[in-house]
């Protein structure tokens, strides 16, 4: 049940005329216009939130491209000197070995394959620890900022209403509380 | 035991009470004359009219005084507290209410205790025994369900 429905519940203040529910619908009133502000907030938050979300979502796609485009600029060095290593060596063995060139180049272009394809398979690997690593720091921003919303809110909400009621009303809300306490066993 | 004291009094008049009965123990031992007509200075006329009807003739006998005194700060030490948490500060007239509710609907006799908590909101949360129950506007904003849920 929500506050207001509980707040409002049955009584028709237009048919009372007494102090007390005059009072007590003067409070109901303030309650009434307090949550609406409540909802207010709740809207701003929402909006706050959504922002939030996409500005950390558009962080962390700036964040990964840069990422990858150093990751991929390290592997096009990375393969460079694997190619002159290997030139390197094979010239050398060229130089060693007269009569046996031919195999010692095939074995030279496989090696060369080998690096390249394991190249690949780390740069695809550190790709994916990179997104799940990113992933998980969106969650926990949205998390912590969501928390703070559902602990700020209820606070806000206590301010304006406790700032808003008269003495006379806050005397109305006491009765009616403690005419409900009339009806449990407290005292056992 | 004996009582001279309202059904449910507050906090405050209870230790007041409490120290003009421990000045009423003490007066009656030192000084010299008639035992009650010493009291008459220290208890209030409440009080002193209560412990008149109490003790009828044996008001100036010293032994069934004693004992009326003794029994009444026994009695008071004894009270279990109703405490009150208020979101405002009341007034006196809005305390006699109070009193007046708890007199008929409370645990008696009892001592009040107040105590403001703007967490209250709006209500009234009601300590008895060490529990808490909540009547507060504060309890029923807290369990509002149109909260953002932690995704």
């Amino acid at each position: 049940m929500t506050l207001l429905k509980t707040l409002m519940r049955a009584r028709d203040p237009r048919k009372n005329v007494s102090p007390a529910m005059a009072a007590t619908s003067q409070a109901e009133q303030i309650i009434a216009a307090a949550t609406q502000e409540a909802k207010e907030i709740l809207n701003r938050a929402h909006t706050i939130r959504s922002d939030a979300e996409s500005a950390l979502q558009e962080a962390a796609e700036k964040q990964q491209l840069l990422l990858q485009q150093a990751l991929e600029e390290e592997t096009r060095n990375l393969q460079k000197q694997a190619h002159t290593a290997i030139s390197t060596m094979l010239d050398e063995l060229k130089k060693e070995t007269e009569g046996a060139v031919s195999s010692v180049v095939t074995d030279a272009g496989k090696q060369l394959d080998t690096v390249q394809h394991q190249l690949v398979a780390t740069l695809a690997l550190e790709q994916k620890k990179m997104q799940a690593g990113l992933e998980g720091v969106r969650r926990k921003k949205i998390h912590s900022l969501t928390a703070t919303l559902q602990k700020e809110i209820p606070v806000i909400v206590k301010k304006v209403v406790g700032r808003s009621l008269a003495l006379a009303d806050h005397e109305a809300l006491v009765r009616e509380a403690l005419d409900d306490a009339k009806h449990d066993t407290i005292w056992t | 035991m004996t009582t001279l004291y309202a059904p449910v009094m507050s906090v405050h008049e209870a230790q007041a009470a409490t120290r003009r009965l421990q000045q009423a123990g003490k007066t009656l031992h030192q000084a010299h004359g008639k035992p009650a007509s010493r009291l008459a200075s220290v208890l209030t006329e409440v009080e002193y009219q209560q412990l008149k009807t109490q003790l009828g003739d044996s008001l100036d006998s010293m032994k069934p005084l004693e004992q009326a005194l003794n029994g009444a700060l026994a009695e008071l030490e004894k009270r279990p507290r109703v405490l009150l948490e208020l979101a405002f500060e009341p007034t006196h007239t809005f305390i006699a209410e109070l009193k007046a509710w708890l007199t008929k609907h409370g645990p008696t006799p009892c001592l009040l205790e107040l105590k403001m908590n703007p967490g209250v909101v709006g209500g009234v949360i009601v300590g008895w025994h060490g529990k808490r129950f909540d009547y507060s506007v504060g309890a029923k904003l807290n369990t509002y369900d149109e909260f953002p849920e932690v995704s």
